[in-house]
């Protein structure tokens, strides 16, 4: 990373001729990228679920229509009437639409002098009141018409289009030409209105194109206000703009060659990578001018910011990027569609700003002067001192008091409601939403479920006890008030009956016989909706108005009980359509949430556990960022903000961000704390060089995030507002949680203390360290100290208590009895690799000599609680530490008796 | 040019007169499947093993329709398509009961009486037996013959708890259909027949009325095509032939009229 970053700041021109090419290739597919937005997508894709839909779809045919909703004081007035079959014949002419179901359609079954009449309830106009009203009242008995096509007690009707199967609508078309005809009604009906999910959909695509065009600036204006109160620099300013603009333009090109339409959720990429893209070049333009302010040249100072921050800025791009990515684990389309984007579109951001910040400042950076250094003076750095005091004084009252937040936020996760619908995006104020309020107050509603029942031999439905447990099914979600209709080819076959016994209202057949009769005046085509070829499997046709997911949950799961308790044992039930799509596409999300929060977090503790050696410190890095999501569930229980399509990827895309900060803290810490060797210096001069960076990248980020409250779509509110929440959040836990949990460990290792050559010559070929690898050695040593000892100075004494056990790294040192007069008889010299304070150590008693620095030398202190904690914890390397220490007090033992021997001999001798 | 236009006229004349003249006068009403129109004529597609199919159209394709049935198609197809065989076979026994006997009836009693609006008491309760037995013991009455109406359904037996014993004003003769429906009860108070009509009650509807001397007695019978409405209703029809040999009076079975009921036939087949 810093090889590219210095590459660019020696080649101005490559870089710039890179991003260049890019964008041309980009921009020239840029006509080719959709707004589209499809209820398709917002659902679990290539399931078991979805397979079964659409194979119902095929056997049944579609469940959704669009409806003509009509009203008047007299619906069936001659006149209107003639309007509405001029407008509805010109609607079945479009080329788009299948057919139209209305009165004009519908068969009014009824017998004519015994014989079977199913002309259409207006197959000829009424003339008179009374006509209206007699034809009123039989289509008001009619199963399939009553709170479908007509209101049973209001002056509202409705006819339904039916689009053509198996091709894609432009939904902006079928909205405008429906809009077009439906005009020409109105001054005969009022209101007089085209509602479905094409004009849903279309509502969101309109939006969306509103939203890009007014929040797309507030975006860039907040960059621009959090820029100009950071850097103060003209092209420090324009840098981050001229990077989110051309990951923009190469993301929404990528999205075209992939085919990924701009929709509800992707079209906030574009304004996220405004608001996120920005704070890598707000780290990199910082360190930059710091570099500058040091006195460094351009290029001294492009290196240094490439030194300093080209390891980092790829770190916290990595988690970014990783929390990003991790909301493409949803099956939900469009999430994954957002995961992909928005993940990609942040690399190309990466891209972008590791290109154009070196390429761009080597060539325009000295322009630039200095503007903030106030802010890095002597009373921040003494604010910063006061603060980590303050911090340290009461650190078990912040804990008490995160640990009653963290419990407060938990005790409002299980207050979190659940709610995917798409006509709930369009919040309370959208004519599309108020005409739907209208269809679910008036009619059955537009929702649907379907209950497919199937016994798996022909004929069945063509016997009336098979029959009666459609109806039996049906009876119950009448009873349960869950829907005002429901439709089967029991009904059918019920309105047929009726017909022929002359009797007011429909009735079930009697007999298998009177059903095979019936059937002689039957076309299958004409109940193909509800049962199959064979009769061997039929479908309940359910349309409601429910629009919580909650209480859709409910509704499935007591039908579901219902059918698995009462339903005949030879037949089979299952609940499909678009509704069971949606409700389970609600369960994927939020288990998506889950393994989004949970990915990220596991990769989080892995890249810090890696980068400082140790689990736990990743572990402690969480706690800064899990504390905010924890906050973050508790604010949406209490505020009733519902887990949908937007909230849900709030937390995870907020992890993400808001871990850069941590790891900014953390890796500055790590560089202070091998500057300074001083725990506390450490923290206060991370305090003080990251408060600046942090506060204001998070304050940029918090106002990118409210830009989103100002969109029209609640979900993309609420993202919005969560988002800022978990930035802010994370921000005061970085600065308060990240400093007190770091302080009690030993980020900086004694192993980053200790130089390469003194790892490869001493350390590596030390006896101690025999047959281990460089990893196991630095596992082994990462929890000692280092000693510097003068000339003289005595390591340890006679007497003193062992408990230590030193390496020497550099000088020598030599072992002694102190003797009379202050002298000491030499027994031992130790050079660098060597071993020594181990015997005393291991026999549990004091010191026996004494231990003197011959020149000044470095010792490695390795303490008895430490070798202990190994030993439990790491058996595999102490055993061979003991091993090698057992092999080196041999030897020792060996040339000490040699030299008792030599000793011995001379006496002798002598 | 001209020519050819007039030549293609004139066969579309032609054919259209042919067409008009193909369809005789005294063919019964049928009813249509799938739409249960009132026709005169239906097309229906039958089939003929698990593969083949064949269509028909009734009552020209009948002799076809019976060479099949014998040939045993009759079984092929689901539920529905061997119910649709057997409506085509009853059509087309219906049309060959009517026309069995030739010869033009030499006396007519019946084709001047309004059945759409008949008396009850003009008509024989049950098929075969006699409205007055009928009425006071049912059990001595034989069963109806398959396939035709049983009124006894519509009859309130004396020791009913729920009889009324007069109806104010009830006029006997106002016992009748209606535009060819009667619906309600029927019961004897006093040696009179009473009725009580009652629209949500089960009745029966008259569909058609035929003439022919189906028994070939020389005297014009009268051929009624019944359903029975309300509940227990069902949409198969029932024939009940009548006649009878003096201006007034009750009617009665034609002697030696019964109507064949479904399975291949080798009886004469009109062309």
């Amino acid at each position: 990373m810093n090889r590219l970053l210095i590459y660019f700041s020696n080649r101005p021109l490559v870089g710039l001729g890179i991003v260049l090419a890019l964008s041309i290739a980009f921009a020239l597919k840029l006509p080719d990228l959709q707004i589209r937005v499809s209820a398709e997508e917002m659902l679990v894709q290539h399931d078991e679920e979805h397979r079964f839909y659409d194979r119902t779809r095929r056997l049944f045919g579609d469940e959704q229509v669009i409806l003509i909703y009509l009203q008047s004081p007299r619906l069936l007035e001659e006149k209107k009437l003639t309007a509405l079959k001029k407008v509805l014949k010109e609607v079945e002419s479009l080329p788009f639409v299948d057919r139209v179901e209305s009165l004009f359609t519908i068969p009014w079954v009824k017998t004519v002098n015994g014989y079977l009449d199913k002309k259409p309830y207006l197959e000829k106009l009424p003339k008179t009141p009374e006509e209206e009203r007699k034809i009123l009242e039989e289509a008001r008995k009619n199963p399939f018409l009553r709170h479908v096509l007509i209101s049973p007690d209001r002056d509202i009707m409705a006819a339904a289009v039916i689009l053509k199967p198996g091709q894609r609508h432009d939904d902006k078309t079928i909205t405008s030409a429906l809009d077009a005809a439906v005009a020409k009604l109105r001054k005969f009906y009022d209101p007089a209105f085209a509602i479905g999910f094409p004009e849903v959909r279309s509502e969101i695509v309109h939006r969306i194109q509103e939203e890009q065009v007014h929040l797309f600036p507030l975006a860039i204006g907040a960059l621009l206000i959090a820029l100009f109160l950071l850097l103060r620099q003209l092209i420090d300013i324009l840098l981050p703009l001229l990077s989110a603009g051309f990951s923009i333009l190469w993301t929404l090109g990528f999205m075209a060659y992939a085919g990924i339409p701009l929709n509800v959720v992707t079209s906030i990429v574009p304004i996220l990578l405004v608001i996120v893209g920005s704070t890598e070049d707000i780290h990199l333009l910082s360190e930059f001018r710091q570099g500058q302010r040091e006195g460094l040249a351009n290029r001294e100072a492009l290196r240094q910011m490439a030194k300093r921050m080209g390891t980092i800025v790829l770190l916290t791009f990595v988690t970014t990027y990783l929390g990003f990515l991790s909301v493409g684990l949803s099956r939900i389309s469009v999430l994954w569609q957002f995961g992909l984007v928005s993940s990609t579109g942040l690399l190309f951001n990466f891209l972008a700003t590791i290109i154009l910040i070196p390429s761009v400042l080597s060539l325009a950076g000295k322009w630039q002067l200095d503007g903030k250094a106030k802010i890095y003076g002597e009373k921040s750095r003494h604010l910063a001192r006061a603060y980590w005091s303050f911090l340290r004084r009461h650190r078990q009252g912040i804990i008490l008091l995160f640990l009653g937040a963290t419990a407060i936020s938990l005790a409002g996760i299980p207050r979190i409601h659940i709610n995917h619908n798409a006509i709930d995006s369009l919040g309370d104020d959208s004519p599309v939403r108020k005409r739907i309020a209208l269809v679910n107050e008036n009619l059955a509603g537009l929702e649907t479920l379907s209950i497919v029942v199937e016994s798996g031999i022909e004929d069945t439905f063509l016997k009336v006890r098979y029959l009666e447990e459609l109806a039996k099914i049906q009876a119950f979600i009448k009873k349960k008030g869950w829907s005002r209709s429901t439709t089967s080819f029991a009904d059918y076959l019920s309105l047929l009956n009726g017909a022929f016994q002359e009797l007011d209202e429909p009735i079930m057949p009697e007999s298998d016989d009177a059903v095979t009769e019936l059937m002689i005046f039957l076309k299958q085509d004409e109940v193909r909706s509800y049962v199959n070829k064979d009769f061997s499997e039929a479908r309940i046709l359910v349309r409601h108005d429910i629009d919580s997911s909650e209480k859709l949950e409910q509704v499935l799961n007591e039908l579901q009980s219902f059918i698995d308790n009462h339903l005949d044992p030879g037949l089979r039930a299952h609940i499909t359509g678009d509704s069971v799509l949606t409700f389970l596409a609600t369960h994927a999300m939020i288990s998506g949430q889950f393994e989004s929060i949970a990915l990220l977090l596991v990769i989080i503790v892995l890249i810090i556990g890696v980068l400082f050696t140790e689990v736990r410190v990743g572990l402690l890095a969480t706690l800064p960022n899990i504390f905010p999501v924890f906050v973050m569930f508790g604010f949406m229980g209490f505020m009733d903000i519902p887990l949908n399509i937007g909230t849900t990827m709030a937390a995870a895309i907020a992890i993400g961000i808001a871990v850069d900060d941590t790891l900014h803290f953390m890796l500055r810490y790590n560089r202070e704390l091998k500057a300074s060797k001083s725990h506390a210096a450490a923290m206060q001069q991370t305090i003080y060089s990251e408060a600046l960076p942090v506060v204001s990248t998070s304050l940029a980020l918090v106002a990118g995030f409210l830009v989103f409250t100002q969109a029209s779509f609640p979900p993309i509110v609420q993202f919005g507002m969560l988002g800022a929440l978990v930035i802010l959040v994370a921000l005061f836990a970085d600065f308060i949680i990240t400093p007190l949990a770091i302080s009690s460990l030993r980020l900086v290792t004694i192993w980053d203390l200790l130089s390469l050559q003194l790892r490869k010559q001493i350390l590596e070929k030390s006896l101690l360290f025999e047959d281990l690898h460089p990893w196991q050695i630095r596992q082994f040593i990462l929890s000692g100290s280092i000693q510097q000892f003068d000339q003289g100075d005595l390591v340890f004494r006679q007497g003193d208590e062992s408990n230590e056990l030193y390496l020497l790294l550099t000088g020598k040192v030599e072992v002694c009895l102190p003797a009379e007069k202050g002298e000491c008889d030499k027994l031992e010299q130790f050079s660098p690799g060597d071993v020594f304070g181990d015997v005393a150590l291991f026999a549990g008693i004091p010191r026996k000599t004494d231990a003197r620095a011959v020149e000044p030398s470095t010792v490695l202190v390795l303490n008895r609680e430490t070798i202990e904690r190994n030993l439990r914890h790491r058996p595999r390397i102490s055993a061979r530490i003991f091993a090698n220490l057992t092999k080196d007090l041999s030897q020792r033992l060996i040339r000490m008796i040699n030299k008792q021997q030599a000793t011995g001999i001379r006496t002798r001798r002598r | 040019m001209r020519p050819f236009l007039l030549a293609m006229l004139m066969a579309s004349l032609a054919w259209t007169v042919e067409a008009a003249a193909g369809e005789p006068e005294n063919t019964p009403w049928f009813t249509a499947p799938y739409t249960g129109e009132k026709v005169k004529s239906y097309e229906i597609t039958l089939p003929l093993s698990r593969y083949e199919e064949e269509t028909f159209v009734i009552p020209r394709d009948c002799k076809k329709l019976n060479s099949r049935l014998l040939e045993g198609a009759g079984h092929w197809g689901n539920r529905v398509q061997r119910r649709l065989w057997i409506k085509a076979d009853d059509d087309c026994r219906y049309l060959n009961y009517l026309n069995k006997n030739p010869r033009k009836a030499e006396k007519d009693f019946v084709s001047d009486y309004d059945f759409f609006n008949a008396r009850l008491a003009d008509l024989p309760l049950r098929p075969g037996c006699d409205l007055y037995l009928l009425l006071r013991d049912p059990t001595a009455c034989p069963d109806p013959l398959p396939g035709m109406p049983d009124f006894s359904m519509l009859m309130m037996h004396q020791e009913h708890p729920g009889i009324p014993t007069e109806i104010p004003g009830a006029d006997p003769q106002q016992c009748r259909f209606r535009n060819g429906v009667f619906r309600g009860h029927i019961f004897f108070v006093d040696d009179s027949l009473q009725c009580e009509e009652d629209h949500r009650a089960p009745g029966y509807r008259i569909l058609s009325v035929d003439y022919a001397d189906v028994n070939g007695d020389g005297y014009l019978d009268a051929v009624l095509r019944m359903s029975l409405i309300g509940t227990h209703g069902r949409p198969e029809l029932l024939v009940l032939p009548l006649t009878r040999f003096a201006p007034e009076g009750k009617f009665s079975l034609p002697q030696g009229a019964d109507y064949p009921r479904f399975g291949p036939t080798d009886e004469g087949w009109l062309p």
